[in-house]
């Protein structure tokens, strides 16, 4: 079996502090797929507005908005996915992190639901565009399968040093 | 949770602090050779005051150290101990004891400390043995230093989260020598409400400008706007007065360091300061105390002959160091002056090309050569002394400085003195910024950062290989830089000579860094706005270049660049 990730560990602890070992997740849309993170990270959901591109950075980081007087990053999951994008009527989820918030391009909300953590199959090794370092597991929910991903670990360590190099 | 006697005791703490701070600079007038009745009965009196309080809240190993103290002072009172150097020094070590002992209490309420080394000299004191006895059973002083180094960590202090702000009303006529009632607030929540007071004006501006395009039909509503536009206005003002602090504090701790260096090296000197009422932000003080101290302590290390060298070429063997300050518009202006030995500029240049920081044919102005001490890795003295040769050289004090959007000059005169020249604004939440237009972006630079702006259009260009893009400025030639290729070059990285430029104009900033100027072109100049700055996301923190975020007054995040950091070693020649 695969070591959990420190993502997979930390939603480990939270089902065990949870009661009933059952959490609430958003399930979103992005790129016509369905993803889901969970609520206690969430913060808000905001509609699109316009994002500052930053020099330097990696494509799916979309730049800096102004959340209420803070300057937010702001990362695009279609395109860190290679999903199809469409600008037209995208929302932005905010997460928050042990560094701050972040912000998270999506297409639209599904539902919020609440899974046990016997739903949720960590170590599933089926094919998926989510990089292993923010994939949290596959959720099996009544009609469908479902990726649970970690929005804050989607701006892997590799990715800003990638940004790193490029820059200087 | 606190029980009544902690938070009492906690209260004392607080009104130690500032008992302590006076009783210094009162010792200090007392060292200058002031002896009024005046001066000595205030010390008296600070003393009894302190010692009261502490058995007044239970600290009654603190109180009876406080009373031993006040037993010298009684002696000096009555005219039985004269305050000659010696004896001030161990009554300053003594507040030194004091003061590490306030700051252990303010972590461990049940703090002791050690005070039986300068109980000794006390007592040798108020038995009347000779000063020069007392000194002689006086541990090094360093030592003391550096026990109070221990107990008070900055981190300690930072960690509770709670930063001294003097919330002063903002009335001008302000009634001198009467205290004002002060309140402490958490630095967190006022930072809170700064952030807030920051949207509540872009917001309000966003509404102002429904206004002036006629998107507002009701006429009350326009007027009610006004009235709002001007409250709005009066409460950003008072939002960032609320972070400013009088400079005093500091140049009292730097009056101390300089007359400690100054009595090791056993060399007279007067301290002079002037203007410590100019008010700074809480952050610009803190952010400042370092660089200033290491520049007081190599001016009585390096910059003042020894008395007996000051005799020798005629100089009178008191040297005078000035320390003082004053705002001009939205800057604090400080300058540091001593009537020392100056610098030689062909003396910097032979170092600096001996350690390999300059070419050895590099022809430099004077003003260049004294820009030399900024360089990294660039110490003149031969030998690291005690007092400043701590490995932290003056590209430090640059770095410190520059990161505080200020900048610093050096006059000097070989054989009559040096003076720094420090400029920084008075507040780190907002600057004056100039707006301009990279690849269709908006950034700011600070305009602390520029000389001026140029057309490039009015000089011709020249290209040389290997050291890119440079034109001729009046007198100086000047290094260009294409910002718009720094912050984006993938953009350019395949269309590497034939930028795509659409305006007929070629807006140049100028800046200058260690006396040199450069230019960076950009695409646009959009004009001046103050800036509030604003923290970045972590992620992008650690972009080169750019120093904050930024809150447009249209409501749009930017940038702040700093652009010195295009400035590096070896950039030249992959910029333009």
């Amino acid at each position: 079996m695969k070591p959990l990730s420190s993502s997979q560990k930390a939603l480990s602890d939270a089902f065990a502090s949870a009661e009933e070992n059952a959490l609430s997740f958003i399930i979103f849309k992005i790129g016509g797929e369905i993803y889901g993170t969970p609520l206690l990270t969430t913060r808000e959901v905001i509609r699109h507005r316009e994002i500052k591109p930053t020099p330097y950075m990696v494509p799916h980081f979309k730049g800096v908005i102004n959340l209420r007087g803070q300057i937010v990053s702001v990362i695009d999951l279609r395109i860190k996915f290679q999903l199809p994008c469409d600008e037209s009527q995208s929302l932005i989820l905010i997460v928050e992190s042990e560094h701050g918030l972040l912000g998270a391009v999506v297409d639209d909300l599904v539902s919020v639901e609440t899974i046990q953590q016997t739903q949720i199959d960590q170590t599933a090794s089926i094919e998926t565009k989510v990089p292993v370092e923010f994939f949290l597991g596959i959720a099996k929910l009544e009609d469908r399968l479902v990726n649970m991903v970690d929005i804050s670990g989607c701006l892997s360590s590799e990715d800003l040093r990638v940004l790193a190099s490029s820059a200087s | 949770m606190f029980d009544f006697e902690d938070d009492l005791k906690l209260a004392f703490l607080d009104e130690a602090q500032s008992l302590l701070d006076e009783t210094e600079a009162a010792f200090i007038s007392l060292d200058e050779g002031d002896r009024s009745p005046e001066l000595i009965d205030k010390i008296f009196r600070l003393a009894h005051n302190f010692k009261g309080s502490a058995k007044t809240v239970g600290l009654v190993h603190l109180s009876n150290f406080g009373h031993l103290f006040e037993e010298v002072l009684t002696q000096l009172k009555k005219g039985a101990l004269t305050p000659e150097k010696a004896v001030c020094t161990v009554l300053l070590t003594t507040l030194d004891n004091f003061k590490a002992y306030v700051a252990g209490l303010k972590v461990d309420l049940t703090y002791v400390h050690d005070v039986s080394e300068i109980s000794l000299k006390l007592n040798a004191l108020k038995d009347g043995t000779s000063a020069v006895a007392a000194m002689a059973v006086a541990p090094p002083e360093i030592e003391v230093g550096e026990s109070r180094a221990e107990v008070e960590p900055a981190e300690l202090a930072k960690a509770k989260e709670v930063a001294n702000f003097q919330a002063e009303p903002l009335i001008e006529t302000r009634v001198k020598a009467v205290e004002e009632e002060t309140l402490k607030v958490g630095r967190k929540k006022l930072d809170t409400l700064l952030n807030l007071i920051g949207e509540l004006v872009v917001n309000q501006s966003m509404v102002a400008g429904f206004r002036d395009q006629n998107d507002l039909q009701n006429p009350m509503a326009i007027q009610t706007l006004n009235v709002m536009e001007k409250i709005v206005l009066d409460i950003q003002g008072i939002s960032t007065a609320l972070r400013m602090t009088p400079i005093s504090p500091l140049f009292q701790k730097l009056k101390r360091i300089a007359r400690d260096a100054g009595q090791n090296l056993e060399k007279t000197i007067q301290f002079v300061t002037e203007g410590e009422h100019v008010e700074v932000d809480k952050i610009v003080l803190e952010k400042i105390s370092d660089p200033l101290t290491h520049l007081v302590r190599n001016a009585v290390d390096h910059g003042i002959e020894t008395d007996s060298e000051r005799m020798a070429c005629g100089k009178s063997a008191k040297s005078i160091v000035t320390l003082s300050s004053v705002q001009k518009e939205d800057r604090i202006v400080i300058t540091l002056s001593d009537n020392g030995r100056g610098m030689n500029p062909q003396k910097l240049i032979a170092k600096a090309v001996e350690k390999g920081l300059i070419p050895a044919n590099e022809k430099l102005s004077d003003e260049q050569a004294y820009s030399l001490i900024f360089k990294p890795g660039f110490s003149t003295k031969e030998q690291v002394t005690d007092m400043s040769g701590r490995g932290v050289g003056m590209d430090v004090v640059q770095t410190a400085i520059s990161a505080l959007h200020g900048h610093i000059s050096i006059a000097t005169k070989f054989g009559e003195g040096t003076q720094f020249t420090i400029s920084l604004p008075l507040s780190m939440s907002i600057i004056a910024g100039m707006l301009v237009g990279i690849d269709q972006k908006k950034y700011v630079v600070p305009i602390s950062q520029l000389v001026e702006t140029v057309e490039l259009n009015h000089f011709r260009i020249e290209s040389s290989t290997g050291r890119g893009q440079m034109f001729k400025l009046r007198e100086d030639v000047i290094p260009l830089y294409s910002l718009p290729r720094l912050l984006h070059p993938s953009i350019f990285a395949a269309n590497e000579f034939g930028a795509v430029r659409e305006s007929s104009h070629r807006p140049a900033l100028i800046t200058a860094l260690n006396g040199k100027k450069f230019a960076f072109e950009i695409d646009q100049i959009f004009g001046q706005q103050q800036i509030v700055l604003k923290k970045l996301g972590y992620e992008i923190q650690e972009l080169p270049g750019i120093v904050a975020g930024a809150i447009l007054n249209t409501g749009e995040p930017g940038f702040v660049l700093n652009l010195a950091d295009f400035l590096h070693e070896g950039s030249a020649s992959e910029a333009a």
